[in-house]
């Protein structure tokens, strides 16, 4: 035969073939493995010809098994010397007793003379050739070992490359965090000013000082540089020392030495890239390591090359850049973010204690630090712990899950001992001790357990990706996440403790009766079949209550995405932008780029109404405060403490309209409101709260963060959501005449076609108005409203993945126990069977017993789920925990799953032969 | 190692490929088919376990690697023969397997006197 005979299905086979051959020891591949794979390849094709593509992969299955096999056998061999013993071995021909083909089986394991490699790789092959035989029960088992091991790996992959997985700091446990927080209130927080810094720093002896502040700088196109042309990056300003401080070292050329911070107020001429910015956008090219870079304007030089590993619980820091913090820097001031190292035997207790003097120090020399002082707070809680506990109680969640399916395994392993116990007798009346039995049992276990646990893991592996790109923006350190060697092996382990430990329960219970004479008596059998009912039935309830819960979260989420937010969501396209402060220092100068940026904007094809607000609704980073205010017609109430407060925001004429919100009374804003006396548009909540008669439009505001005089209500418009879909409406103010420079805006673009094919026209359309200041996050209002419910889309997914997961082991639960019950009363259905009763009745017999353990787990479900869903409240919105519908349909679904689950056991009962049944036991 | 070997209990696989190689020189495909004959099917072996065995009997001293037979279809193919020392072997085996097989014959011609066991 000619290797040109092949079919492509066995070329790639062979090719399959010829890399499993490096399994083998060198010597045997050298000399034989052509020979193999000239072998393999015409057993191949020959399969080929007698069975289709179907055969050659079968046939490959079985090949690739027995070489893997072949090679293990032989290295272990080699390695314990026994090549050379089994060729000059123990007895002669005529001294042990024969091995016979046909009663292999029977008395496996029994000779002691055999190695524990030949007893274990026998045991491997009678196991398979069991499996093969009834497959439906070990493929039951796989899939609930599967099921449970799935879960646990894929939330033990987040946990621990988001908790576990090591920081990239040296000892990071010794990095906390400073705040300057109001000693009457610490939850007001800010950062230290230089010259408070540079004093701690000098001062403090229980720990080194470093600082960083958060910036955002445009990089623009040049030399090595292959980004986009103008692009907007995080970075971080830090002192030179901050590497040094966190111990990361860099991956290319070096950090930042003492003499790179300039003498002079500002960031030095040095940065510092990441390596995702490093790739994306030098190409890896080290000839960027000492060339210029532009950012915002300037040139400065690139040093080094880190990984990204962020000193704040911030993603995306592509930038670090230099700062000597001087003194007379006013732009610095609280904003300074120092981060220390705690020396030799210093605690958080410590260090609080001294700058806490050390502040009472500097309140003598500048009295209005006086009510302030320095809080302290570990770098490893700040970054990870919000997440931490959540993660870890959604492990021990999926534990839960991992011990019900366990149990399950270890149920139907009782009950394929119960199928197989005449088999098992045989064996031993043949001489097999229960040990043999045992280790038989024991790797058979293991083998559905690996096998389980090898599902397991691409199950992990898709639910890991979901639960992934649900998590995006929710937890730190996504990029950490992975299944990677520690992970799997966590399988491994979890597959091996699940695969020994069931057995081994299981054997114990099941072989008690095989040895020995005697049987376990009906009464030891009757308590197991109950405690296994109960275990049925309990998986039954939580199944329930899971499976509710993930309803009404479900439902409730749906009702959220799908709540009317008060704009017209799809057809808004919007993005932020900061405003060079050098460059537009001067109100005029920025009311008049804003204007150009408008018009231009409302030039491009698409774009129906162009407007900017300070407050862009649905995204988290937007800046949102409120201010006070009073009614002008009521006199002001001395003493009164601030008095009530509404969100304040500024927009231009045609931010409703470009939103699509609705007016109820009254006008919106236009050109009048630029010159004319100051004017005020409210929103409903706040048109009832302020003037409950009322006739708001008629009515005056005071409002002094927006100037003197009394801002007349010209309009009134309806509520609408503002920080995520589905938020309650606060009360709201929006003002026209801008009085100070503000620095950031927000644009919003109403389009008549897709938003989504604008975001490029608008950033280039932005770049054309004035190069130096690129848009940032151009995006879509839906995409906005979207992930402002992300974090309610991943709890209803979760809670759905954990009710069905719930649900599939209620359905192996119940298989289990049917089965079981079948197995174990083949006497009593063949004596039914023999006394008249029919196929359908023995089938019914059986479907009733599934559905029996079904309805007690629902009855008790039930009641957990009127304890339990109540708890659900919060999380729900515009759904009640009581559904009589949800909870109606759920012990419906359970209880047809438990019919399907004793469809099998059903169909084997009813085909027993009642004379061989009644025969045997 | 030949007298070594005398005394080793040789297993299934072993005794079915020399016995195989008593029809004359044989490469694998040609040994695979020729036990799948003379077992009518129930013993397939394959690459891996056909190697690993051959190049252990070969080891031991029992075959050894032949020139192609003049009728040979494929030169490039690896021909195996038995060995006198293996022949000798095979004599040895055949021996203490009759007189197994001759104890098991009279044993379960006394046991079906006495009448059949219960499994």
């Amino acid at each position: 035969m000619s290797i040109s005979r092949i079919g492509p299905s066995t070329r790639a086979m062979r090719r399959l073939y010829a890399a499993l051959l490096w399994l083998l020891p060198g010597r045997l591949r050298r000399d034989s493995g052509d020979e193999m794979l000239r072998l393999f390849g015409e057993m191949a094709y020959r399969a080929e010809m007698r069975t289709g593509w179907l055969g050659v992969t079968a046939f490959t299955l079985r090949a690739a098994l027995d070489l893997s096999c072949t090679a293990a056998r032989l290295r272990i061999e080699r390695w314990t010397g026994g090549w050379r013993q089994s060729v000059s071995g123990r007895g002669g021909p005529a001294a042990g007793p024969r091995r016979s083909q046909s009663g292999r089986e029977a008395g496996r394991g029994s000779r002691g003379g055999d190695g524990m490699l030949e007893r274990v790789l026998r045991n491997l092959r009678v196991s398979i050739r069991q499996i093969r035989r009834r497959p439906l029960l070990p493929a039951v088992g796989v899939a609930t070992v599967a099921i449970g091991i799935g879960a646990s790996v894929a939330i033990f992959g987040v946990v621990y490359g988001v908790l576990l997985k090591p920081l990239g700091l040296e000892s990071p446990h010794e990095l906390v965090n400073l705040r300057q927080v109001h000693r009457a209130n610490p939850h007001d927080a800010a950062g230290l000013s230089p010259s408070v810094y540079h004093h701690l720093r000098e001062q403090v002896t229980e720990a080194h000082l470093a600082a960083w502040y958060y910036d955002s700088v445009t990089l623009e196109a040049g030399g090595a540089y292959r980004g986009t042309p103008v692009e907007l990056a995080n970075a971080i300003v830090g002192s030179t020392d901050l590497f040094d401080l966190l111990g990361i070292q860099p991956l290319r050329g070096r950090v930042f030495a003492p003499d790179d911070a300039p003498p002079r107020s500002g960031r030095g001429s040095v940065a510092v890239i990441s390596e995702e910015l490093f790739e994306r956008a030098f190409g890896g090219d080290e000839a960027v390591l000492g060339s210029g870079l532009r950012l915002d304007g300037e040139l400065v030089r690139v040093v080094g090359v880190v990984s990204s590993v962020p000193p704040a619980p911030i993603a995306g820091v592509e930038l670090w850049l230099c700062d000597g913090f001087r003194v007379d820097d006013r732009a610095l001031t609280r904003r300074l973010l120092p981060i220390a190292r705690l020396g030799g035997g210093a605690t958080e207790e410590t260090l609080s204690a001294e700058l806490d003097r050390l502040y009472a120090g500097i309140a003598e020399e500048d009295s209005r630090l006086a009510e302030w002082t320095a809080a302290v707070s570990h770098f490893r809680e700040d970054l990870l712990g919000a997440v931490a506990r959540g993660l870890w109680l959604g492990f021990a969640g999926i534990l839960l899950l991992l011990v019900l399916a366990s149990a399950n395994f270890a149920n139907l392993m009782v009950t394929r001992l119960t199928v197989r116990r005449g088999e098992l007798r045989t064996r031993a009346t043949l001489g097999a001790t229960r040990t043999a039995l045992l280790a038989q049992q024991l790797v058979e276990g293991t083998v559905l357990a690996l096998a389980g646990g090898a599902v397991g893991v691409a199950v992990a592996w898709l639910l890991q990706r979901e639960l992934l790109h649900l998590a995006e923006g929710l937890l730190p350190r996504v990029s950490e996440v992975r299944l990677d060697l520690p992970v799997l092996g966590f399988a491994l382990a979890l597959s091996l403790a699940v695969g020994t430990g069931c057995t081994l329960g299981a054997a114990l219970v099941s072989l008690r009766g095989v040895g020995a004479r005697q049987r376990p008596s009906a009464r030891e059998e009757i308590g197991g079949q109950r405690t296994r009912s109960g275990l049925a039935a309990a998986q039954v309830a939580l199944a329930l209550v899971l499976l509710a819960a993930g309803a009404l979260l479900v439902q409730s989420f749906r009702g959220l995405a799908a709540s009317d937010p008060g704009y017209d969501v799809d057809s808004v396209a919007v993005a932020r932008i900061y405003v060079d402060d050098r460059r537009y220092a001067d109100l005029e100068d920025e009311k008049a780029y804003f204007e150009r940026l408008l018009e231009r904007l409302e030039s491009l094809p698409g774009v129906v109404r162009a407007a900017t607000t300070t407050s862009l609704p649905m995204d988290p980073d937007t800046l949102d405060y409120d201010v006070p205010y009073r009614r002008a017609d009521l006199p002001e109430e001395p003493g009164a403490d601030a008095g009530e407060q509404a969100f304040f925001r500024l927009v231009s004429p045609g931010y409703f309209e470009a939103l699509g919100m609705e007016l109820v009374t009254g006008r919106t804003f236009d050109d009048r409101d630029h010159g004319g006396p100051p004017t005020v548009v409210v929103n409903e909540t706040m048109a009832r709260r302020v003037w409950p008669e009322g006739a708001a439009t008629r009515g005056s505001l005071v409002v002094p963060a927006a100037g003197r005089d009394p801002f007349e209500v010209v309009g009134v418009v309806a509520d609408a959501s503002f920080a995520t879909l589905g938020a309650p409406p606060k009360p709201e103010m929006y003002f026209v005449k801008q009085r100070y420079s503000l620095g950031g805006r927000s644009l919003v673009l109403r389009t008549s076609v897709d938003p989504e094919t604008l975001l490029a026209p608008m950033r280039a359309a932005a770049l054309e108005v004035d190069p130096s200041q690129p848009l940032n996050l151009a995006t879509t209002l839906s995409r906005l409203s979207r992930s402002s419910v992300a974090a309610e889309r991943f709890q209803s997914w979760i809670a759905s993945i954990t009710a069905s997961l719930a649900l599939l082991l209620s359905i192996t639960g119940i298989y289990a126990i049917v089965a079981f019950w079948v197995g174990q009363s083949r006497f009593e259905i063949g004596l039914r069977m023999a006394v008249g009763a029919s196929r359908v009745q023995i089938a019914n017999l059986v479907l009733g017993r599934g559905v029996r353990v079904a309805a007690w787990g629902v009855g008790i479900g039930l009641l957990l789920a009127a304890v339990t869903l109540p708890g659900l409240r919060s999380l729900l919105h515009g759904v009640e925990w009581f559904e009589p519908s949800v909870l109606g349909s759920v012990a419906l679904l359970l209880t047809l799953a438990a019919l399907v689950a004793s469809v099998a056991p059903a169909r084997s009962a009813s085909r027993i032969d009642p004379y061989r049944a009644l025969r045997r036991d | 190692m030949p007298n070594d070997a005398q005394s080793e209990a040789l297993k299934p696989l072993e005794l079915s490929l020399l016995i195989c190689l008593l029809e004359g020189p044989c490469h694998g495909y040609a040994l695979v088919q020729r036990l799948e004959e003379e077992t009518e099917g129930r013993v397939q072996v394959l690459p891996g376990n056909l190697y690993a065995v051959l190049s252990r009997l070969e080891e031991a001293g029992w075959i050894e690697r032949s020139e192609p037979p003049a009728e040979a279809t494929d030169a490039r193919r690896r021909y195996y023969r038995l060995s006198a020392v293996g022949v000798a072997r095979l004599e040895a085996e055949t021996r203490a397997l009759e007189r197994q097989l001759g104890l098991a014959r009279s044993r379960l011609a006394g046991s079906r006197a006495v009448g059949r066991s219960r499994p």
